[in-house]
C-alpha cells in the first residue's frame, strides 16, 4: 500500500512531515514505538494514518478530557464517524451506550481511569486491536512535568505476551523520561523517533525586572508598540483577570482565560482568539491545549514556569506557520521563591504522610483523611497509589525523590533565566539537544533583539460599534 | 439587578424565620421536604434552583459582606433584614421562574447557540468549524434537530422569524434582547464575553448575567404558551420540569394512591417514617388537589392558623408549644394548607 496515496486521499496532505513516515512504518510492522514530536508537528497523524491500513480498532489513552475531545473533533472533521471518547464526563447512559457498541468504532479514546476499570478491560479484550496509543506518555514518569499516578497503573496491562503494539506519543521528554516510558509501558525493543524540539523561528529573551509593577508597566508598553496575536502566561487566575483588565483599559483587545471560567465563556474566548477578534490572552497554564492557531507571534511569561518542559511546550504554541515569533520571559528575583512556595504547597511532607496513613488505618475515609491531613486532591491521589505498593518508609522516600526532581527542574529554570551564554543552547541542553541551525535572531544573549518585524504598523482604531440586537439577529441568520 | 438584592428579597420574605443556609438550599434547588415547604410557605418558588452550581464558599462570601454592610443581621442563626437592608430592597419586579426550569434553562440556550452557529456556518458554505458547545449531548441534540429539519436556507428563515417574534413579543427589556443575541455565535461573528457585554452596556458583569438568566425564563415561559413557534418549541423540549417529585417521592405517591397508609408505606419500603412524611409534604407542595383532610381536620387547621396570626410566626417550634397534641408533620401540613387558602 502506498502511504503517500493514503496521506493524500484521507488527509489531503501532499507530503509527510519529518519523522512521521518512519513512525508509521514501524507501527505497521508491529513494532513498539515511542515518538517524541514537538507540539504541532503532526503527532496525531502517526496513529490516524496506520489505523486505515490495519484491521481492528485503535485504543487511544489520553490523560486530559479537553485533549481527548479536541482529537475526536479533529477526526470528525476528516469525516471519520467511527470515533468515540469514553471519560468521566459522560453520563451513565452515554457511557453504557458507548460501551455496548464498542465494536463498531475504529478510534476508541479512553481516559486512564476508564481503561483501568475491569469491565472496560473485559470489553476491550473481546475486540480486535490494531495497536494502542498512549498520548502524553511523559505523564507516566515522575520525571515528567505532569506526572499522573493513573498512568502508572497501566503498566500491568501491557505485560501480556501477545499484545498489540504500543505507540507512545509525547511532545517533550529527556532521556530519563524516555527510559521511564519504555520500562513502565513494557515496550519491547522500541523504535524511538525523536524530532528536534528546537524551533529556529522562535527567538528567546529573558528580561530582568524589579517587581510585578515593573512587569505590568513593561507589558503595557510592549503591547502598545508591538503586535500580537499573543499569549501572556501568569501564575494565578486572579492575576489573569487583573492583568487583562489593565491591558483592556489601554484599548487593546484582551481577555483572561483560566479554569475558573465557565465552559461557555472559555469556548467563546478561544474562538474569538482563533478568529482574530481578540489580540491577546492573559492566561494560566490552562490555556493552549487544543488551540489551532498558526499565527501566534508572541508568548510572554510573567511568571516562572515550573519546568523546562512546561516552558518549551508553552512557547511552542508560537509561530506554527513557520514565521518569526518571540518568547519572552520576565523575571524578577523573588520568582524562584514564589515558584517553590507553589510547588511545596501541593506536596505532602513527612509529617503529613504519616498522619494521613494513620488516619486511613483507623478507618477514616480517603476524603476526610486527606482533609484532616491538609492534603490537596492531587497529593492524596498520589499517596493512595504509593500506599498500594509500598510501606510507609518507602512512600516517604518516594515523595522525597519527587521533591528532588522538582527542585532539579527549578534549578534548570534558574540556570535558564540567569544564563550568560546562549539561551537557546541552555534550554535545549536539558533535553540533550543542540540548536539545529544558527539564526540571526537567536536570543537576547546572542544579540540585542531586533523587534522591527513586530512593530505595529498602523494605529488600530478602537471600533466598538453600537450594540444592536435586531441587526445582530439578521447577521446571524439573515 | 444584583445578586445581593435577590438575597435581600428572599430574606425579607422569610421574615427572620430561616437561617442563611435555608436560602442557600433554595438557590441550589435542594429537594428536601424542608426546602420544598419553605418555597411554598414563603412564596419563594421563583428563586428555586436559580443557581444549581453555587458553591458554599461563594454564598458565604456574600453573606459575610451583607453582614458587614449592615444589610442583614443574625440572631441564633436566623437572618433578619435590617432597616438599611429594607431601604435597599429592589423596586424592579423579578420575573424569574426557577421552579419550572431548575437549571435546565441553560440547556435551552446551549442548544440554541449551537443551532444558530451551525446554520450560520452552513449558510456561508462552511462545513468544518469548531463547535461553540463542547458538551456531547448538546452536540447530539442539535445534530438530530438539524437533520430532522428541511434544507438550511429555509430553516434559517423560519428560525429567524420565530426568534424575531420571541424577542418582540416576550416582554423582554431591550438590554435583555441585546444580551441574548450577543451571546450567540455565527460565521465570523463570535459571541461576546461577559466582560465585553459589560463594557458595551455599561453594566456590571453580575447584573448582565442575572438579566441573562431571567430572560431565559421569560423566553421559555413565552415559548411554552405559544402555539406557532415549532422550532423553538423543539429546542426547548425537556427544559421545563415535568415530574416535580423526586424519584423516591414518586414511588411513595404511587403506594399512597393505592390506598396504603404512611406507616404501611414506611414498612413496605423499609424507610423511616419521617422520610415518608417528607414525601407527603413534597406531594402536598406539588398537588393542588392534595387530600389534606386525610391527615388534619378543619378544627386543627383553624386553631393553628389563629396562633400563626397571633404570634406572627410560622416557626414550628413555637407553634408546637401552643399545640403539643399535634405532630410536627401535622403542623407542616397545616401551614402548607393555610397558605393555599390565603392565596385563593
Amino acid at each position: 500500500m502506498n502511504l503517500q496515496q493514503v496521506l493524500h486521499e484521507k488527509f489531503g496532505y501532499s507530503s509527510f512531515r519529518p519523522g512521521q513516515e518512519d513512525v508509521i512504518r514501524h507501527i505497521l510492522g508491529g513494532r513498539d514505538t515511542a515518538a517524541i514530536f514537538p507540539t504541532g508537528m503532526g503527532k496525531s497523524l502517526c496513529y490516524q494514518l496506520p489505523a486505515y491500513l490495519m484491521k481492528g480498532a485503535v485504543i487511544i489513552v489520553s490523560p486530559l478530557v479537553a485533549l481527548m475531545e479536541d482529537q475526536v473533533a479533529n477526526l470528525r472533521k476528516t469525516k471519520e464517524k467511527r470515533v468515540v471518547a469514553i471519560n468521566s464526563f459522560l453520563s451513565r447512559q452515554e457511557k453504557d451506550l458507548a460501551l455496548s457498541t464498542l465494536h463498531s468504532y475504529k478510534f476508541i479514546f479512553l481516559s486512564p481511569e476508564m481503561l483501568m476499570q475491569p469491565h472496560v478491560q473485559q470489553l476491550i479484550e473481546q475486540l480486535e486491536i490494531a495497536f494502542y496509543v498512549i498520548d502524553e506518555a511523559h505523564c507516566i514518569s515522575e520525571w515528567g512535568f505532569d506526572f499522573r499516578p493513573d498512568y502508572l497503573r497501566m503498566k500491568d496491562l501491557f505485560s501480556t505476551e501477545h499484545r498489540a503494539p504500543i505507540l507512545a506519543l509525547t511532545a517533550t521528554a529527556n532521556d530519563q523520561v524516555i527510559s521511564d516510558i519504555a520500562s513502565y509501558l513494557n515496550l519491547r525493543n522500541p523504535h524511538i523517533e525523536r524530532q528536534p524540539i528546537d524551533r529556529p523561528a522562535i527567538s528567546y529573551r529573558v528580561l530582568h525586572l524589579e517587581n510585578q509593577l515593573a512587569k505590568t508597566d513593561w507589558i503595557v508598553d510592549r503591547l502598545a508598540t508591538t503586535r500580537g496575536p499573543g499569549i501572556i502566561y501568569v501564575a494565578s487566575r486572579k492575576r489573569a483577570d487583573e492583568l487583562a483588565a489593565i491591558i483592556r483599559e489601554n484599548g487593546i483587545r484582551t481577555a483572561s482565560y483560566h479554569g475558573g471560567k465557565e465552559q461557555d465563556e472559555r469556548s467563546i474566548i478561544q474562538e474569538q482568539f482563533v478568529q482574530g477578534e481578540l489580540e491577546w490572552i492573559c492566561a494560566t497554564n490552562a490555556f493552549g491545549m487544543g488551540i489551532h492557531k498558526n499565527d501566534i507571534r508572541q508568548i510572554i511569561h510573567e511568571h516562572l514556569p515550573a519546568t523546562p518542559s512546561a516552558y518549551i511546550q508553552e512557547v511552542g504554541r508560537a509561530g506554527r506557520d513557520g514565521k518569526k515569533a518571540a518568547a519572552i520571559l520576565l523575571y524578577s528575583e523573588r520568582d524562584i521563591e514564589k515558584l517553590k512556595f507553589i510547588i511545596y504547597e501541593d506536596l505532602p511532607d513527612e509529617q503529613q504522610i504519616r498522619y494521613y496513613h494513620t488516619l486511613l488505618q483507623t478507618g477514616e475515609s480517603v476524603k476526610t483523611a486527606a482533609e484532616q491531613a491538609g492534603l490537596s486532591e492531587v497529593a492524596a491521589r498520589l499517596l493512595d497509589y504509593y500506599f498500594e505498593q509500598f510501606d510507609e518508609r518507602h512512600v516517604i522516600q518516594q515523595m522525597q525523590n519527587i521533591i528532588e526532581v522538582k527542585e532539579r527542574q527549578i534549578r534548570e529554570m534558574q540556570k535558564y533565566v540567569k544564563s550568560e551564554g546562549c539561551l537557546r543552547k541552555q534550554l535545549l541542553s536539558y533535553f540533550g539537544e543542540k540548536p539545529v541551525v544558527s539564526t540571526d535572531d537567536c536570543c537576547s544573549q546572542c544579540a540585542v533583539p531586533d523587534d522591527s518585524w513586530l512593530m505595529k504598523t498602523k494605529i488600530e482604531e478602537n471600533h466598538s460599534s453600537e450594540l444592536n440586537w435586531k441587526e445582530r439577529l439578521h447577521q446571524l441568520l439573515g | 439587578m444584583k445578586f445581593v438584592s435577590i438575597l435581600l428579597t428572599m430574606f425579607q420574605r422569610l421574615h427572620g424565620e430561616r437561617s442563611a443556609s435555608g436560602v442557600y438550599h433554595i438557590l441550589r434547588g435542594k429537594r428536601s421536604g424542608q426546602t420544598l415547604q419553605d418555597i411554598e410557605n414563603y412564596q419563594l418558588k421563583p428563586f428555586y434552583a436559580l443557581f444549581p452550581a453555587l458553591s458554599a464558599a461563594d454564598f458565604q462570601q456574600y453573606i459575610t459582606t451583607m453582614l458587614k454592610d449592615g444589610l442583614i443581621q443574625t440572631e441564633d442563626q436566623l437572618v433578619f433584614v435590617t432597616n438599611k437592608g429594607h431601604n435597599q430592597l429592589p423596586n424592579e419586579k423579578w420575573r424569574f421562574n426557577g421552579w419550572e426550569y431548575r437549571g435546565k434553562e441553560r440547556e435551552f440556550i446551549k442548544r440554541l447557540a449551537l443551532t444558530v452557529q451551525t446554520i450560520s456556518q452552513l449558510q456561508s458554505g462552511e462545513t468544518m468549524f469548531t463547535p461553540i458547545q463542547k458538551e456531547i449531548h448538546i452536540q447530539q441534540f442539535v445534530k438530530e434537530f438539524i437533520r430532522s429539519q428541511r434544507e438550511t436556507n429555509q430553516l434559517a428563515t423560519l428560525l429567524l422569524q420565530e426568534m424575531e417574534s420571541m424577542l418582540n413579543e416576550a416582554a423582554l427589556s431591550d438590554v435583555q434582547c441585546t444580551i441574548l443575541m450577543y451571546r450567540l455565535t455565527g460565521h465570523r461573528k463570535t459571541a461576546c464575553t461577559w466582560d465585553q457585554l459589560a463594557d458595551g452596556l455599561a453594566l456590571p458583569v453580575e447584573t448582565i448575567q442575572l438579566y441573562f438568566l431571567e430572560s431565559l425564563h421569560i423566553v421559555l415561559d413565552f415559548i411554552g404558551q405559544s402555539e406557532d413557534l415549532p422550532l423553538l418549541t423543539s429546542l426547548s423540549a425537556g427544559c421545563k420540569v415535568e415530574i416535580y417529585l423526586t424519584q423516591s417521592a414518586e414511588r411513595t405517591r404511587k403506594l399512597f394512591q393505592q390506598g396504603f397508609s404512611i406507616h404501611q408505606i414506611a414498612s413496605l419500603r423499609q424507610l423511616k417514617l419521617s422520610t415518608i412524611e417528607d414525601h407527603i409534604i413534597e406531594m402536598a407542595a406539588n398537588n393542588q388537589y392534595f387530600p389534606f383532610r386525610q391527615f388534619i381536620s378543619e378544627e386543627q387547621i383553624e386553631k393553628v392558623w389563629r396562633q400563626i396570626d397571633k404570634l406572627q410566626t410560622k416557626r414550628l417550634r413555637l407553634l408546637k408549644e401552643q399545640s403539643p397534641e399535634l405532630s410536627y408533620f401535622e403542623l407542616r401540613l397545616i401551614i402548607m394548607h393555610g397558605r393555599r387558602v390565603e392565596s385563593k
